[in-house]
């Protein structure tokens, strides 16, 4: 029940053709923007493609990743195409999974997510890293993953696979802009994050930035939460506040952006958070001047940098 | 339990509520962490030697400090695997600090776990999850999703490389107990299988105050001394129960939801994703519940009318070869979930659109219905099935 044929391109028309045909019934809003069949090619080199393509969605993505669904759909999950392929000569086996995120920046966050920064960089999309037996990369609004069993190997098979995979899935796309909002000098490889939400552990905290710095011994996070308004930005910032009210050495600070505070946290260290317009940034870790420099480039760079389309909620 | 009305089962379930309630000690929290509840219960987690707090954590923080907030409250286990993406090296920033005083409970990767894996890759994973976790050994390594069939049949469990996996991590150090989870259609007959073969002490399943029928396993865990943690408790999969008449309740309802499970005793302890320090604040506000109110029975008759006629159980199956058709009853009610409460349309017209016409609910008009009565949840099948019929089919 679960396999759909190779041919649900066809299954897709039909039932769009089905539907324009009942009148006065709900109407279907949307449909699959993308071909499933171009994107996992029936062949690429060696490998071939077993013929059923598995679709998940946000209401069974659990069926394929169990509690890992959680976070998928946090991050903007859509649906999910993934297949298998084997080598004709070797007859190693690789899974593809081709996730199809709510847009280009879900895509990067579920990426820099679950990749290692360590992991070696290959020519994949916008972004991509191979482990020993994984290869992710992302590409516009879809992020993929290809896994050999462990040992399986064969990664320059497997890199090609994964090409002919990009190449069907169209134009790459580019970085989020928001990643310049960072600076990058001290900046840590591959640190900048997109957090849909409880960022900070705040629930008011979603659709931030983060990106993590280290000079030696002092490691930071500077952070860029954005709200839709000034008036919703300031009141998270005095929920923030008043969260953080039992930390020592709570001081306002007067600029930059329109104010602030810092406080010290246990764990989080020395922090500063202001708020610029309907946006809030936080440095935690860095050292006060540090931080305030930070902070001033950041809030500087905020009226520079263009910020990206708003962020699609995720399924839940 | 069947046969019992909702009310009833509540109400019953209520009643076998056991407890001494214990204070142990707890680390006294850093001078700046927000001010909420704390554990209040603790109850011994089988015969590991542990005593558990009865609200643990689950998966789903992203950022270190509310994981260190939460065991300053004085959660002592957390859940995590290799497959929560992040999770275990989250875990890792916190854990030296707390080692000795959190049960890390922790999963290889479903799909890793074969009926021919062997013990040297099982042993090679546990050591890369040891990395991610900072630490040299877990509390519990689990089987992650048995009885699930996407990840094989019980063949699958019954391969002894991970049992010689488990014995060789447990003479290394690196693994003190071991067990399994499961939400799966075989959840019942494969930790059954488990537990009648002495490999498991501990067992992680799906169960909250909707899902029956696994009151035999847990009193077979609880007297073979097998710990028993409750997930998924939430009845539906979705973090927020968004149900229209609860609208603005949704933290009561989740609270009750929890308090039903803490109630029935029927657990040690249950894991409940913590992504933020509200959601610590309003789960750790239950801990030490040994009895419900009338309120939270109110809360949960709102979700059970709302989630429980249409709510196909998670780990059920029961109706399955019911028909006398072949109609895959489980199927076809989870797409028309997906039609009607996730806004799927078209998915589940797609996957309707593959059950084939033999098969169909056309038959069910005029068929006495085995199906709803091997169903134990009452799910009006028939009445669902045709709906599902004149919904999901296209012309
Ligand atoms: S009502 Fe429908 S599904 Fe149920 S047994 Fe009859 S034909 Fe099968
Ligand atoms: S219809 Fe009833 S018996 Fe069948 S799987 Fe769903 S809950 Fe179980």
């Amino acid at each position: 029940m679960r396999w759909l044929a190779a041919g649900l391109m066809l299954v897709t028309l039909t039932v769009d053709t089905g539907v324009a045909r009942q009148t006065g019934q709900r109407s279907v809003a949307r449909s699959i923007p993308y071909s499933v069949g171009r994107a996992l090619p029936d062949r690429s080199g060696d490998w071939t493609r077993a013929a059923q393509i598995q679709m998940f969605n946000p209401g069974d993505l659990w069926e394929h990743i169990n509690g890992a669904a959680e976070q998928y759909l946090t991050y903007g999950f859509q649906d999910l195409a993934t297949a298998q392929y084997t080598d004709r000569t070797t007859r190693t086996v690789v899974v593809v999974e081709v996730y199809r995120m709510a847009g280009a920046v879900n895509a990067f966050g579920i990426y820099r997510q679950e990749v290692s920064p360590k992991a070696r960089a290959v020519p994949l999309g916008v972004e991509g890293r191979a482990s020993s037996n994984t290869i992710r990369f992302w590409t516009g609004e879809f992020y993929v993953k290809l896994t050999t069993p462990p040992g399986g190997g064969r990664m320059p098979e497997l890199e090609a696979l994964g090409a002919a995979i990009a190449k069907g899935l169209g134009a790459p796309g580019a970085m989020p802009v928001e990643a310049g909002w960072f600076p990058t000098a001290g900046q840590l490889p591959d640190s900048v994050k997109f957090i849909p939400a409880d960022a900070l552990g705040q629930a008011a905290f979603a659709n931030a930035f983060e990106a993590k710095y280290e000079n030696p011994g002092e490691p930071a996070t500077a952070l860029v939460v954005p709200f839709g308004s000034d008036k919703d930005a300031a009141a998270a910032f005095a929920r923030y506040e008043s969260f953080l009210a039992k930390a020592r050495g709570k001081t306002k600070v007067a600029s930059p952006g329109d104010g602030g505070f810092s406080a010290t946290d246990s764990f989080q260290g020395f922090i500063l958070a202001v708020r610029a317009g309907s946006r809030l940034v936080i440095s935690l870790g860095a050292p006060e001047e540090r931080a305030a420099a930070m902070v001033s480039d950041i809030v500087k760079r905020l009226g520079t940098v263009q910020a990206g389309q708003p962020r699609k909620e995720g399924s839940w | 339990m069947k046969g019992m009305n909702r009310r009833g089962f509540v109400r019953a379930s209520a009643a076998v509520a056991a407890a001494a309630m214990t204070r142990p000690a707890i680390a006294a929290p850093a001078q700046d962490a927000p001010d909420s509840g704390r554990v209040r219960r603790f109850k011994p987690l089988g015969k590991t030697g542990w005593r558990v707090g009865d609200v643990s954590a689950g998966s789903g923080q992203r950022d270190p400090a509310v994981l260190n907030y939460i065991f300053e409250s004085g959660i002592n286990l957390i859940d995590t695997g290799f497959q929560y993406a992040g999770h275990e090296e989250l875990v890792g920033k916190v854990l030296p600090k707390w080692r000795d005083k959190v049960f890390v409970l922790d999963k290889w990767d479903p799909p890793l776990v074969t009926a021919t894996v062997t013990k040297s890759a099982l042993l090679e994973a546990l050591d890369v999850s040891l990395q991610r976790l900072n630490t040299t050994y877990v509390d519990c390594m689990m089987l992650h999703s048995i009885g699930h069939p996407r990840y094989g049949g019980l063949e699958r469990i019954q391969n002894p490389a991970i049992y010689e996996a488990w014995d060789e991590a447990k003479r290394l150090g690196k693994v003190r107990f071991t067990g399994a989870s499961s939400h799966g259609v075989r959840m019942i007959e494969d930790m059954n299988w488990g537990l009648d073969n002495n490999r498991f002490d501990l067992i992680l399943i799906g169960a909250n105050f909707l899902t029956h029928g696994a009151e035999p396993l847990l009193k077979k865990a609880r007297a073979k001394g097998v710990g028993t943690i409750a997930m998924k408790t939430m009845t539906t999969y979705k973090s927020d129960l968004n149900i229209q008449a609860l609208q603005n309740e949704q933290t009561n309802a989740r609270q009750a939801c929890l308090k039903w499970i803490l109630a029935s005793d029927l657990f040690d302890t249950l894991v409940v994703s913590m992504p933020n320090y509200d959601r610590v604040a309003e789960y750790l506000a239950v801990s030490g519940t040994t009895s419900l109110t009338a309120r939270d029975e109110r809360y949960l008759r709102t979700v059970a009318a709302a989630v429980g006629p249409r709510y196909c159980r998670p780990g059920c199956g029961a109706c399955h070869g019911a028909c006398p058709h072949g109609v895959p009853v489980a199927d076809i009610l989870r797409y028309k979930m997906y039609f009607e409460d996730y806004g799927e349309e078209k998915f589940a017209m797609q996957r309707y659109g593959l059950v084939p016409a033999s098969t169909r609910p056309s038959r069910c008009a005029g068929c006495a219905a085995p199906c709803e009565a091997a169903c134990p949840y009452g799910l009006r099948v028939r009445e669902r099935l045709s709906e599902a019929d004149r919904q999901l089919r296209f012309a």
